[in-house]
C-alpha cells in the first residue's frame, strides 16, 4: 500500500474553542493511484492534504508512506511534492530556474540539474519557454511549470491542492487530461483535492467524498455516482431526484419495494434500508424516460411539465408530481415533433436498475 | 440649484470636494516651488527690492567651497543613514513578523514611537544622551572600557551623532513598511520551499528579499529624500558645527536665507536640491527596474 492515513483527526484550537476540521479519517491509497478528496468548502479536504504534506500535524492518528510512519517528519523529509492552488511560482525566477529550484537546494551537480530540468520541461510541453518569467506565461503554462517543479523532485507522492481552480473552463478540461496523462506516465501516487465533481470524476481512480471532516463515501467514480451510500453523496455528485417513502418489503426478485408519498410502490435495486424504515429512492435525471402514455406501470409517475430547456443535445424537464414535489428529467434523441408543451401531462418511467435506495 | 445643468452641478461638486487638497497643494507645494525657482534668479534680502541677476546665484553656488563642503557632508550622512536604517528596519520587521513571538503589538509600537515623536523635542533628549560628562551613551560605553567621547563638540563624532539620531528616527517607519511587505508574500512560497528543503537563510535570499523588492525600492527612495533633507537635529543640537562638520545642505540653505538674508542664493540651493533628488530618484527607479519583482 502506498499511502495510509490511520484514523487521523485535526482539531484547530483558537480563542478557547475547538474546531474539528478532520474527524477520524482512515484511508488507504494504493501505489500509483490517483485519489481525489472531493467535498464542499470547509469539509476538511485541504487540511487532510496539508497533514499528508507535513504542513499540519494531526491531533490524532498517523500517516504512513510505504510502511514508514511519516506523521512527524518535516515536509522535506517525506519525499512528497505539492502543486499549489496558486502555483507558488517564484515571480523573479524563469521557468527553468523555478523547475530547478528544489534540485539546487539538494546540491545536485549542475549537469544533472540541467538534464533533469530539461526532461521535466519537455514532459510538460514547455520547451522553448525556459527563459520566460511566470508573468509572461498563460495560466495553463504556469500550471505546467508548477507540475514540472513538483515532478522534478521525483516524489513518492504528489499532492494537488485545487490546481485547476484558477483556470477558465476550457483550459481546465484540457489541463485535467494533461495531469492525468502525466500522472499515469510517471505512475506517481497522487492525492488530488477539488470541490469540482466533474474534475474528480474525470481523473480519479478513487474518489473520497468528504463532509464536515468525515468521509461520506469512497469508491470509484462509477460507484459513487451509481451507488451513493447517503443523500449527501447522491446530491453532491451530479444531479439527482429523491422520492421519499418507506421500505416496504424486500424481495430477491423485485428488490426493495418502497411505498412513497405518491401512494405508489416502486421496485428498487438495493436493500440498504430495513423494512419499515424511511427510505429515499435516488433516480438520476437521465434515468427517466418520458412518454404521453396514460397506463399505470410499477415504476412510473404521472406529472405536469412545469418548464423545459432545450440544451442542444438534450431537453431538460422540470415536472411537477401530484404530491407537489418536482422532478428533474433529461431526454435525449429528440426530434422537433417531441418538443413538449408547458402544462402537458407526461408519464416518467424508470427501471428498477436505475432506482437506488438510501436511508431516508 | 435647479437653474444649473446637471453636468455643471456635478463638475462644481467635484471641484468643491477636491478644493481642500488642491488649495493646500497649490499654496504649500506648487507655489513655493515656482516662487523658489523664480527667486533664484534674483538678489533679494527682503528689505531692498528684488534685482534680477540671471544665473549669478547658481554661479556663486557652484564656486563656493562651503556649498561643496555641505553637499559632501550631506552625501556622507545619506550614504550611512539610508542603508543602515533600511537594514535595521528590515531586521526588526523580520523579528516582529515571527509567528511565535509574543507581544508583537507592543514591539511594533515601541519601534514606531520615534517616528511620531517631535524631532525638536527628541533632539533635546538626545543632546542629554550625547552629553560628554553625564550623558547616557558615554556611561553605557564606559562599561566596555571606552573612554568618554565628546559627541557633539568633537568634529570627528558630531556627524556620527546626527546619523545615530537619524537612524533612530527612521527605523520604525522602515519597519512598518517592510512588515506590510512581508505580510503580503503568500505563505505558499515558503511552503513550496519547505517541501524542497530550503533553509531559513535560503528562503530569505530566494523568496523574502526578492519579493520585498518593491517595498525596498519605496523605502530607499523615501529614506534618501528624508535623509537629504535632515535639518531639525542639526539645527537644535550643533548648528552645523563643530568646525562645520555637521553643516548639511539644508542647514547651509537655512543660514544663507535667514542668517545672511541671501534669499535668492538660498532659493538657488533649494532648486539644486530639488533637481538632485529627482535625478537620484529616477536613477534608483531605472537601476531597480530589473531587480524589482511585483507579486
Amino acid at each position: 500500500m502506498g499511502l495510509v492515513l490511520e484514523n487521523i483527526t485535526k482539531i484547530f484550537r483558537s480563542d478557547g474553542s475547538d474546531m474539528r476540521a478532520v474527524d477520524h479519517i482512515a484511508l488507504e491509497i494504493p501505489s500509483g493511484a490517483l485519489v481525489t478528496l472531493l467535498g464542499p468548502s470547509g469539509c476538511g479536504k485541504t487540511t487532510t492534504l496539508r497533514m499528508i504534506a507535513g504542513f499540519e500535524l494531526p491531533t490524532e492518528g498517523s500517516v504512513r508512506l510505504e510502511g514508514e510512519d511519516i506523521t512527524f517528519l518535516p515536509p522535506n523529509q517525506r519525499n512528497i511534492s505539492m502543486v499549489f492552488q496558486s502555483y507558488a511560482l517564484f515571480p523573479h525566477l524563469s521557468v527553468e530556474e523555478n523547475v530547478a529550484f528544489g534540485l539546487k537546494i539538494k546540491h545536485i551537480s549542475r549537469d544533472t540539474v540541467r538534464k533533469e530540468t530539461r526532461e521535466m520541461i519537455d514532459l510538460v510541453g514547455l520547451r522553448g519557454l525556459e527563459k520566460r518569467r511566470p508573468d509572461q506565461l498563460s495560466g495553463g503554462q504556469q500550471q505546467r511549470v508548477a507540475l514540472a517543479r513538483s515532478l522534478v523532485m521525483k516524489p513518492k507522492v504528489l499532492l494537488f491542492d485545487e490546481p485547476l481552480s484558477n483556470l477558465d473552463a476550457k483550459l481546465r478540461e484540457s489541463m485535467r487530461l494533461e495531469i492525468r496523462r502525466i500522472q499515469q506516465e510517471t505512475a506517481i501516487t497522487s492525492v488530488y483535492v477539488t470541490h469540482d465533481q466533474v474534475e474528480a470524476m474525470s481523473i480519479s481512480d478513487l474518489i473520497v467524498i468528504m463532509e464536515k471532516g468525515k468521509i461520506m463515501q469512497k469508491g470509484s467514480p462509477f460507484e459513487v455516482y451509481i451507488r451513493p451510500e447517503n443523500a449527501f453523496v447522491a446530491d453532491f455528485i451530479g444531479k439527482v431526484n429523491f422520492i421519499e417513502g418507506v421500505a416496504d418489503k424486500q424481495d430477491p426478485e423485485s428488490g426493495i419495494v418502497v411505498s412513497s408519498s405518491l401512494k405508489k410502490s416502486f421496485n428498487c435495486r438495493n436493500a440498504l434500508v430495513e423494512k419499515g424504515r424511511p427510505a429515499r429512492i435516488v433516480v438520476r435525471p437521465e434515468a427517466f424516460s418520458l412518454s404521453n402514455a396514460r397506463n399505470e406501470e410499477l415504476n412510473s409517475i404521472a406529472g405536469t411539465v412545469l418548464s423545459y430547456s432545450f440544451l442542444g443535445s438534450h431537453l431538460e424537464y422540470i415536472v411537477k408530481l401530484p404530491d407537489g414535489s418536482v422532478i428533474n428529467a433529461l431526454e435525449y434523441n429528440l426530434s422537433e415533433r417531441q418538443l413538449p408543451r408547458v402544462g402537458e401531462e407526461k408519464r416518467l418511467f424508470f427501471s428498477k436498475e436505475n432506482a437506488w435506495t438510501i436511508p431516508g | 440649484m435647479p437653474f444649473m445643468r446637471r453636468r455643471t452641478r456635478e463638475a462644481l461638486a467635484g471641484w468643491i470636494f477636491i478644493s481642500p487638497a488642491l488649495v493646500t497643494q497649490v499654496l504649500f507645494i506648487y507655489f513655493p516651488l515656482g516662487w523658489s525657482f523664480f527667486v533664484s534668479f534674483f538678489r533679494w534680502n527682503l528689505i531692498r527690492p528684488m534685482r534680477y541677476i540671471g544665473f549669478d546665484n547658481y554661479t556663486s553656488m557652484f564656486t563656493s567651497s562651503d556649498f561643496w563642503h555641505s553637499l559632501s557632508v550631506t552625501f556622507v550622512y545619506v550614504a550611512v543613514t539610508v542603508p543602515v536604517s533600511i537594514f535595521i528596519g528590515l531586521l526588526l520587521a523580520l523579528l516582529v513578523n515571527l509567528p511565535w513571538l509574543k507581544g508583537k503589538g507592543a514591539f511594533r509600537t515601541f519601534f514606531y514611537v520615534p517616528v511620531i515623536t517631535s524631532m525638536a523635542a527628541a533632539a533635546v533628549i538626545w543632546a542629554w544622551i550625547f552629553e560628554s560628562n553625564v550623558g547616557l551613551l558615554n556611561y553605557f560605553l564606559s562599561w566596555f572600557g571606552i573612554k568618554s567621547i565628546n559627541w557633539l563638540s568633537d568634529p570627528n563624532y558630531a556627524l556620527v551623532a546626527m546619523m545615530i539620531i537619524g537612524i533612530w528616527k527612521r527605523i520604525g517607519y522602515n519597519m512598518v513598511l517592510f512588515l506590510a511587505g512581508l505580510q503580503v508574500i503568500p505563505r505558499t512560497y515558503y511552503e513550496a520551499a519547505d517541501i524542497d528543503g530550503a533553509t531559513p537563510f535560503k528562503k530569505f535570499l530566494s523568496i523574502t528579499w526578492p519579493l520585498l523588492s518593491p517595498t525596498t525600492l519605496f523605502v530607499t527612495v523615501m529614506q534618501f529624500i528624508a535623509s537629504f533633507r535632515v535639518f531639525v537635529s542639526v539645527s537644535v543640537m550643533t548648528r552645523g558645527g563643530p568646525a562645520q562638520s555637521t553643516q548639511v545642505i539644508t542647514f547651509y540653505l537655512y543660514e544663507n536665507a535667514f542668517a545672511y538674508l541671501k534669499f535668492g542664493y538660498a532659493a538657488a540651493i533649494s532648486v539644486f536640491m530639488f533637481v538632485l533628488m529627482i535625478i537620484f530618484t529616477l536613477i534608483q527607479f531605472r537601476f531597480s527596474k530589473k531587480r524589482v519583482h511585483y507579486l
